[in-house]
Order: C-alpha cells, then sequence, then structure tokens
C-alpha cells in the first residue's frame, strides 16, 4: 500500500473542498437563487397581465353599464323618438301624402303617382312603409326636395335614387328637367 | 557551514504547483460565483417582496371587476334586456340611415363626376356606424370617361374599396354606341369628409 505524502494529502483537501463549495453553489443555485429569480420574473408577468385584464374588463364594464343605462330609459327615448319622428298607424297616409305634396312644392319638382305598401307585421311596434316617389324637375330643385326629405321632423329615409330616362335625363347640376324615382321608407306606429 | 544538496524520500516528488493553482483558480471563482448569487438571490428576494403585494391587489381587482361584468351580463341577458337591446339597435339603425348626407353626397360627385358621366341610380347599404356601401350605376360616354370618374372618386379620403360589379354597352335601337353602363360599389366613410 502507498502512503501519501504530505503535499498529496493537502491537494486532495483542497480539492475536496473545492468540490464541496461547488456542490453547495450548485444547490444554491437550484434551491433558493433560481426559484426566487423565476418569482420574481413570474410576479411582474402577472401583474402587467393582470394590469391589461383589468384595463379590458373595466372598458368592458362601461360599455355594459351604457347599455344597462340605455335600457333603464331605453321605454322613455323610445316613446319620445317614435312620437316625434313616426306616424300614428290611425293617421297614416293622410299625413305622408300631404306633406310629400308639400316638401315638391316648395322644392319646385312636379311630383306624380306614389306607389306606398306597408309592412303587414311590425317590428318592435313599428310598420315599415315603402314609398316609391317619381319626381321631375331641374337638378337644384331635386336637390332640394332631398334636402326636404332630410330635414323633415317625420322621418324619410331614402333608400334609393334611379334616373329615369338614361342620358335623356342626365343626374347633372346643368341639367333642367330630371326624372328620377326615389326610394323612401318611414314608419307608422301604433 | 557548506551547502547539502541531499534527499532523503524513498521516491522523487511530483510537482503539484499546477494542480494547486488550478484548484485555486476554481475555489475564486466559486467563492465570486458564491457572493454573486447570494447578492442576487438578496436583491430578488427583496424585489418579489415589493411587488407581491402590488400582483395580490391587481388579481383582487380584476377579481373584482370579472365579478360585477358576470353581474351585469347576467341582468343583460336575461329574455327582455336582449329584447329591449334588440329593438335599440333596430332603432339606431333608422337613426343612422335617417341621417345619411345625401346632400354632401351630390355635392361630391357633382364636383368628381365629368359631363360624359350620367348617374343612374344610388342605393346606399348603411352600417350602424354610418359608413355605407354606396352600390352606383353609371352611364359614361366612353370606358376611358369613366375610368377618369374612378380615379376621380378614389382620391378623396372618405371614399374607397371601389368594385366594378358589370360592364355593359349600351345599344340603341339596331345602332351601337359607345355608351358604356357601369355598376360598382364604393365605400363611403362620411367621418373622413369632416376631418
Amino acid at each position: 500500500m502507498t502512503r501519501m505524502n504530505r503535499r498529496q494529502r493537502q491537494i486532495y483537501l483542497f480539492a475536496a473542498l473545492v468540490i464541496t463549495i461547488g456542490i453547495v453553489n450548485g444547490l444554491f443555485f437550484l434551491i433558493l437563487y433560481q426559484p426566487t429569480r423565476s418569482e420574481y420574473f413570474g410576479l411582474q408577468e402577472s401583474i402587467r397581465r393582470l394590469h391589461a385584464e383589468t384595463a379590458s374588463r373595466l372598458q368592458r364594464l362601461r360599455q355594459k353599464e351604457k347599455i344597462a343605462a340605455q335600457l333603464e330609459t331605453s321605454n322613455q327615448d323610445r316613446t319620445s323618438l317614435v312620437t316625434r319622428h313616426f306616424i300614428p298607424l290611425d293617421v297614416g297616409f293622410v299625413q305622408v301624402q300631404p306633406e310629400l305634396d308639400r316638401f315638391a312644392q316648395r322644392a319646385g319638382v312636379k311630383k306624380s303617382r306614389v306607389d306606398e305598401s306597408r309592412e303587414a307585421m311590425p317590428q318592435f311596434g313599428l310598420y315599415s312603409v315603402k314609398i316609391k316617389l317619381p319626381v321631375q324637375g331641374a337638378y337644384s330643385n331635386i336637390v332640394q326636395f332631398i334636402k326636404e326629405l332630410e330635414s323633415s321632423e317625420t322621418f324619410y329615409i331614402i333608400r334609393s335614387i334611379d334616373v329615369r330616362g338614361g342620358s335623356e335625363s342626365s343626374f347633372q347640376p346643368a341639367a333642367d328637367n330630371i326624372s328620377l324615382d326615389l326610394g323612401l321608407e318611414t314608419f307608422f306606429y301604433q | 557551514m557548506g551547502q547539502f544538496d541531499l534527499n532523503l524520500s524513498t521516491r522523487p516528488f511530483r510537482g503539484y504547483r499546477l494542480h494547486t493553482i488550478l484548484l485555486s483558480l476554481a475555489l475564486i471563482g466559486l467563492i465570486a460565483a458564491s457572493v454573486w448569487q447570494f447578492l442576487g438571490f438578496k436583491r430578488y428576494s427583496l424585489l418579489a417582496s415589493q411587488i407581491r403585494g402590488q400582483a395580490r391587489n391587481a388579481q383582487v381587482e380584476s377579481t373584482a371587476l370579472g365579478k360585477q361584468l358576470d353581474e351585469l351580463d347576467a341582468k343583460l341577458s336575461r329574455p327582455e334586456a336582449v329584447n329591449k337591446i334588440s329593438e335599440i339597435q333596430f332603432l339606431n339603425g333608422i337613426i343612422a340611415r335617417k341621417t345619411f348626407p345625401w346632400t354632401r353626397i351630390f355635392s361630391d360627385l357633382e364636383e368628381l363626376m365629368p359631363e360624359s358621366v350620367h348617374l343612374v341610380s344610388l342605393r346606399p347599404d348603411i352600417s350602424e356606424n354610418g359608413s355605407a356601401q354606396l352600390h352606383i350605376e353609371v352611364r359614361a360616354r366612353s370606358v376611358q370617361d369613366w375610368a377618369k370618374f374612378g380615379a376621380a372618386l378614389q382620391s378623396i379620403p372618405s371614399f374607397d374599396e371601389l368594385i366594378v360589379l358589370s360592364e355593359e354597352k349600351i345599344q340603341t335601337g339596331k345602332t351601337a354606341t359607345s355608351d358604356v353602363n357601369f355598376s360598382f360599389t364604393v365605400k363611403y366613410h362620411p367621418e373622413k369628409e369632416e376631418q
């Protein structure tokens, strides 16, 4: 059996010390350092995510609160909108015809036969009424008639504009005789 | 006294200097790593303890908001509320269609439409936010005239995404003319005009 000399023993002891410190270091890294570091970055990420989530939830909450508030006053708003801008069913076409005549007269356009059709079933208590209105006049008068419809207290929604007669009846500012069919929509309420 | 150069060991000593240097370097490295790890551990522990409360508060706030949202959702998903919301959307749709700026469109068309192009029909599909898709039919003296009008229309920010649906040569009686009917859709954004 070979005996170790003093220097050799010292070297082995030194190496054992270095290895022990290395192992302790590794364990420290795995048990304390890395988990603490991960926890810190995890918390940071979680705060960022929660803040984003909170902001999005807050926005959705505001929207829903607004809808809930609208619901609270919706009956009142509906009544005010409907009675002010729509036509009672019992009055119906009796109001529509003279009103359109008045607009045509004021704008200086000729209005011929008016076709009207009312939907049989109401939607949310409103009967949609489609009107086909042929008008004839100079470009400026036609535009004036459309302005009358736009600014009318009663809602007359323009659905379509069809120019009749093609190039003979051109829809141009210089044109002095345009014939067109206006597709309108209004609503009757019960 | 004289100098003796005498080795009494039974075999020669091995040189341990290199081992000692390497082990010393490893020890220094390990000590440095230990210090770095310890300081890092202390720093991250402190930082984590500082933001732990913040994370808890953010969690509590988010959960509370979620609960409020659930309550409101439950309230708004009752049949009478759903029906009311549909009615509000329906009425908002009517208001959006009523407020569609027809006269402004006419004034745009007056400026953009060459004399050789005539409007045949115009029909808007209006969304709740006020933007619309216009279905337009025009008659042009030639394809070039139409192209001029199309380019002018797209040069205005409030009009975009022009899509031609059909192109038809017009025939009057037995004689063919160079007139062409174009049917197309274009998106209209009134809010861009206001800007």
